[in-house]
């Protein structure tokens, strides 16, 4: 069995999927691409062209980073912040509105 | 600890132990967030008994008595209670 027409969902799929790339060149589909699930990702750029980390993600969505364990305050400092992790401590300057 | 402060402290780690069980909705085997939560519970079970002791309980929870409902003993929120 080739190793592409099995989707990560571990759906298998009859016949292997071809699509045309956004740089015009067919490619094998490496995910199932029928029944668009959160699993299975719609590649319409090939990886080559996909410079960031979200590149190979589908479009018009939005992605927020999985928060990691770091440093904590105390329970004090975490009332007066509003969190008790710095990481989270995003004060809104508001500006006057000049350029 | 004077009411005010025992209060004051009590607003701290409950803040902490609320804000951390959220971190541990979605990262529920994170064992350094389980410690600091532990930590925090602890200190604001200790605090709260504390206060049910010397003040009357805040919490229902907290009314420790069994021949008298001390609950009813302090002031309603409404007269100026906590």
């Amino acid at each position: 069995m080739e190793q592409y027409n099995c989707c990560r969902c571990n759906r298998e799929y009859e016949e292997p999927v071809e699509y045309r790339c956004a740089c015009e060149q067919a490619r094998p589909m490496k995910e199932c691409y029928r029944d668009y699930t959160p699993c299975a990702r719609a590649m319409y750029e090939c990886t080559e062209t996909a410079n960031d980390e979200v590149g190979c993600m589908p479009i018009a969505m939005a992605y927020v980073p999985w928060q990691q364990w770091g440093e904590v305050f105390t329970g004090e400092c975490g009332l007066y912040h509003g969190t008790v992790f710095p990481q989270l401590v995003k004060p809104w300057w508001i500006c006057c509105g000049e350029k | 600890m004077c009411e005010e402060k025992l209060l004051r402290f009590i607003d701290e780690v409950s803040f902490a132990v609320t804000d951390i069980g959220l971190y541990l909705d979605t990262h529920p085997c994170d064992k350094c967030a389980l410690k600091y939560y532990a930590k925090y519970r602890e200190l604001r079970d200790e605090a709260m008994k504390e206060y049910a002791k010397n003040y009357g309980p805040l919490l229902v929870d907290d009314v420790d008595s069994d021949c008298y409902w001390t609950w009813i003993e302090n002031p309603w929120p409404w007269k100026g209670g906590k």
